[in-house]
């Protein structure tokens, strides 16, 4: 088993550090990118990670409020998944109305990308503690807040994790497409929609691919996560 | 010591436990024995404070029970271990004091219910048997004064049951504990219990009510357990019969 996995892990390794090998010369030798590339990435990661963060912060304190109360969690679950059914990119044009082009308007499509998602997932996390572990903390003297936080919310990990993992691909799907339509003039996005206007298909190309890799070396992030989690403590198949 | 005074319990319309009326002395192990369905998982819930009885009062040292408190502890049937804390995380949960004095008593307990070897172990690495031993000196370790058991070996294999049993005795041996012990297994009763109440099947009352005195060492071929187990189970037979 464990031999097994070691060999997936460098099978794995094999596969992602030849793709980006090719990919480095192909950019290379086509002159797909000038130096500005570094600031386009640069800029895309730090509204990313500003956008994630908050989202997976407020989400996760949004649920914890909304669980305290059985009428204001019944009251809200309706709201959040008619929020999730809409597709963040429509957000754009709003936003592009109210912040207009700017950092905050690209934060905010990736902070709604994962926000009732993992408002969503951590709920359902909340919902399914296991009572008998809630019973063992009162006997022991826990107060509700060391409940909530010693025994609801890491027993809710597994339910969590979800969240974060679907946050985390809606997220970055939501960056590129606020950048792409217009809403800044920096980054991934909006290097991709300027290589069409100039035809530059080895550039569009070529952001195409870090756009993939990114995303994936992200979503690879949370599994580093999940392995140090809930996999060590047994939560993994609930 | 525990005061259990007329104390009934109905879930909406359904009556559960009738009109309970019993006392648990000091020191004493005392086992509630009855079928399936019946009340006395929730005689235990109440005792421990998790659910409030419709009629009627429990009493600790003569105060009324109005929540869970640390001077009861209970062990579960599925043993309600934190699957993010390790063998000596949990053991850890209940006890007050800084890091050093935590982890010292934790491992005077968990050397106790023979587990120092697997201290760092996660409890879903571990076999019934062993999960039971932890959440025994998880209850134990925060040293309260009466301590509620749950079938708590219920879900094990015959042959680890029987050593459970044993071991329980020896571990408790060392300590001045009061225990109110719920299981549906005559035998297990008879091979622990100082007392016994048989509860009926619902609404639950006490219909039968014995002093276990075993002269000589406990088991399962001594006389006066094989005596007891016969009386008990007899009890039973005839009581079935007006039952159904």
């Amino acid at each position: 088993m464990g031999d097994e996995k070691k060999l997936m892990n460098k099978k794995r390794l094999i596969t992602i550090s030849s793709l980006i090998i090719i990919f480095i010369i192909y950019s290379i030798t086509t002159k797909a990118f000038d130096k500005n590339i570094f600031e386009h990435i640069g800029s895309s990661l730090y509204r990313m990670l500003i956008g994630y963060v908050l989202s997976v912060v407020l989400g996760i304190i949004t649920a914890i409020i909304l669980s305290s109360n059985k009428y204001i969690k019944m009251m809200f679950k309706p709201l959040i998944s008619f929020m999730m059914s809409i597709p963040t990119i429509t957000w754009v044009p709003v936003l592009l109305i109210i912040t207009g082009i700017s950092n905050t308007t690209v934060i905010l499509a990736i902070f709604l990308g994962s926000y009732f998602t993992i408002i969503y997932n951590t709920l359902d996390g909340l919902e399914n503690v296991d009572q008998n572990l809630i019973r063992a903390a009162k006997i022991m003297g826990y107060n509700p807040i060391k409940i909530l936080t010693h025994v609801s919310i890491p027993d809710s990990f597994n339910h969590i994790i979800v969240g974060l993992k679907l946050g985390i691909s809606y997220s970055w799907r939501a960056l590129v497409g606020a950048e792409m339509l217009g809403a800044a003039n920096m980054g991934l996005g909006y290097l991709i929609f300027t290589a069409r206007q100039f035809y530059n298909l080895n550039r569009a190309i070529s952001t195409l691919i870090i756009i993939g890799l990114l995303g994936y070396l992200m979503s690879r992030l949370i599994i580093i996560i999940e392995k140090n989690t809930i996999d060590k403590w047994g939560l993994a198949d609930d | 010591m525990i005061k259990i005074e007329k104390v009934s319990k109905d879930f909406e319309k359904l009556k559960v436990l009738d009109k309970i009326d019993v006392e648990i002395k000091k020191g004493e192990f005392f086992v509630i024995l009855g079928p399936s369905g019946c009340g006395k998982t929730t005689l235990l819930s109440m005792i421990a404070g998790f659910e409030k009885p419709t009629e009627g009062k429990i009493k600790i040292r003569d105060k009324e029970i109005n929540k869970p408190g640390r001077d009861r502890g209970f062990v579960f049937q599925d043993y309600a271990l934190f699957p993010w804390k390790t063998v000596l995380g949990n053991v850890m949960a209940g006890l007050k004091g800084n890091k050093k004095e935590k982890e010292e008593k934790a491992m005077y307990y968990i050397e106790k219910v023979g587990l120092k070897e697997f201290a760092n172990t996660y409890p879903h690495k571990l076999s019934g048997g062993m999960k039971q031993r932890v959440s025994l000196a998880r209850a134990l370790a925060y040293e309260p004064e009466i301590l509620l058991m749950d079938e708590p070996f219920g879900a094990l294999d015959a042959q680890t049951r029987k050593l459970m049993q044993q071991e329980l005795l020896n571990i408790l041996k060392d300590f001045d504990k009061t225990i109110v012990f719920v299981t549906h297994s005559v035998i297990e009763a008879v091979y622990l219990a100082d007392r016994v109440i048989v509860l009926s099947n619902r609404p639950s009352k006490i219909i039968y009510e014995e002093e276990i005195k075993i002269r000589g060492h406990r088991d399962y071929l001594n006389e006066d357990f094989l005596h007891y187990r016969e009386r008990i189970l007899h009890f039973l037979d005839t009581q079935t019969g007006i039952q159904e």
